[in-house]
């Protein structure tokens, strides 16, 4: 019977800023723990000053969904207000916030996400290359060919030049 | 070169400010100058273990450090122990880090106002006791020394904006890469002259309202934003206007003032952001460089000659009365 303890991290993708730890006791996970080891205190930046400001400070509070943090602040003093925007204000502040989302998409897929599927140590999963092709990612257009500073790969050896590609079988 | 870039408290938006990096992009970028990313907390595919190998390894002189990037404030709360961040996995906090890899860096970079002076992670009462690397707000001093010089013979390089423009990146990073970096290339605030040289209102797109003080009252107003709306870009370091980011744009140019994120404290104004402070309806902070008797006399002879069209036009919220075309010679 043996039991140990997996500390995960820093963790890529969130900034570092989250700690997993498993306790895994004959090949089973028996217990786990997140835990985000970093506090700011950002809830109490605002308190007394102008509410206008919190549409300057709110943004701030995360550089992914800046225009998410920014809407839901002006929505909270139009409604503190008794205010209504404008229609045409209202729709730009649509489109704003539609194109924060929109591009977090892309950068979730690409950046925080898909990544970790494509490292090397899972280059003979079956999900990985197997029935589930996308087409639509061609040749340099995956984030492990795009970004090849970020992808420690084998000098030289095209082998591990195709593992880190995600689509790994089939697609060179 | 190796460049190893951390993430200590802040937002991460000088990373994704980084990815808009364009002509040449980031990764390009780094290829083409030689530097290696050891790496990044949100880029790099290395986890965990291997990244407290890596570190490590560094520690212990291995690997060598040309570059360290910083991106955030460090946090010294609660009680000077530095525990409001930990390095997740290392059981050690992030000051702790920060500070034994700067003392092996060749070169320290701090990215972002947050890291260059403590920044927005440091408003109001500062509850995490943030700090920058080598400022703490606009006093020397920080989480290092302000006698502090990394391997290179330079204090930190303070890449302040919040975010900052990835051309101030990428071209520091070129610079240190290139071995043009001297100690003639920060200002006095350790910030890169190459941007920090510049004041936001260069090449603002409402310099005219500006020339007649033709005032914006309220926002989304085409006038100028200074005597009225908080706007600081006429005391503010940085290129914006004339490097605008995301190929086009820029705060001002949005109708948004600038405030001066590039500067130390700037989370704090002592008021509202979009209101300008005044004292017997002067403006209390004037352009940089400009006598306040002077200005006066100058603004109050500028508001007088401003013509009918930069008039009207800056109370609206678009142009409504055109520059006339000049007449036909005869």
């Amino acid at each position: 019977v043996t039991g140990r303890t997996l500390l995960v991290g820093p963790f890529n993708r969130v900034e570092g800023d989250l700690e997993i730890r498993l306790q895994v006791r004959d090949g089973r996970v028996t217990a786990a723990y997140a835990n985000s080891p970093l506090f700011r205190g950002f809830e109490r930046m605002l308190p007394g000053k102008d509410p206008r400001d919190a549409l300057t400070v709110t943004p701030r509070i995360c550089g992914i969904c800046s225009i998410s943090q920014s809407a839901a602040a002006a929505r909270a003093l139009a409604d503190a207000a008794g205010a209504e925007p404008a229609p045409q204000g209202a729709l730009v502040a649509q489109l704003l916030h539609g194109v924060e989302n929109l591009a977090d998409h892309v950068t979730h897929f690409n950046l925080f996400f898909m990544p970790d599927f494509a490292r090397p140590a899972y280059a003979g999963r079956g999900w990985r290359g197997g029935r589930w092709r996308p087409g639509h990612w061609r040749g340099r257009s995956s984030t492990a060919t795009r970004w090849p500073l970020l992808w420690p790969r084998r000098a030289g050896s095209r082998r591990a030049s195709a593992a880190v590609c995600w689509k790994s079988r089939g697609c060179r | 070169m190796n460049l190893l870039w951390l993430q200590s408290a802040g937002c991460g938006g000088c990373t994704m400010s980084l990815l808009c990096a364009e002509h040449p992009n980031a990764p390009d970028l780094l290829a083409g100058a030689g530097i290696r990313l050891l790496w990044h907390p949100a880029l790099s595919a290395a986890p965990g273990a291997e990244v407290r190998g890596l570190l490590d390894d560094v520690l212990s002189g291995g690997v060598p450090l040309d570059i360290l990037c910083v991106e955030g404030a460090v946090l010294r709360g609660p009680r000077g122990t530095g525990r409001y961040q930990m390095l997740s996995g290392t059981g050690r906090p992030m000051a702790d880090w920060v500070r034994d890899l700067a003392a092996r860096a060749r070169h320290v970079v701090a990215v972002g106002t947050c890291a260059a002076f403590g920044g927005v992670t440091s408003a109001a009462d500062n509850p995490a006791d943030a700090v920058g690397l080598q400022y703490e707000g606009a006093h020397a001093g920080g989480l290092l020394p302000a006698a502090f010089r990394a391997g290179a013979g330079l204090p930190v390089i303070n890449v302040a904006g919040c975010p900052t423009h990835p051309g101030w990146v990428t071209e520091t990073l070129l610079m240190l890469a290139g071995g043009v970096l001297d100690a003639g290339g920060p200002d006095g605030l350790a910030r890169p002259r190459f941007y920090a040289d510049h004041l936001v209102h260069h090449a603002c797109p409402k310099n005219e309202f500006y020339e007649y003080k033709a005032s914006a009252r309220h926002l989304s107003q085409l006038g100028c934003m200074m005597e009225h709306l908080g706007c600081i870009g006429t005391q503010a370091a940085g290129d914006c206007n004339i490097r605008p980011w995301n190929g086009e744009g820029s705060c001002t140019r949005a109708g948004y003032p600038c405030i001066a994120c590039t500067s130390p404290e700037f989370e704090e104004p002592r008021h509202a952001f979009t209101e300008t402070p005044k004292f017997a309806g002067i403006p209390v902070g004037l352009p940089s460089d400009m006598p306040k008797a002077w200005f006066i006399a100058l603004a109050s002879l500028s508001k007088a000659a401003t013509p009918e069209r930069i008039g009207v036009n800056a109370v609206s919220d678009r142009i409504r009365v055109p520059p006339s075309p000049r007449k036909p010679l005869p």
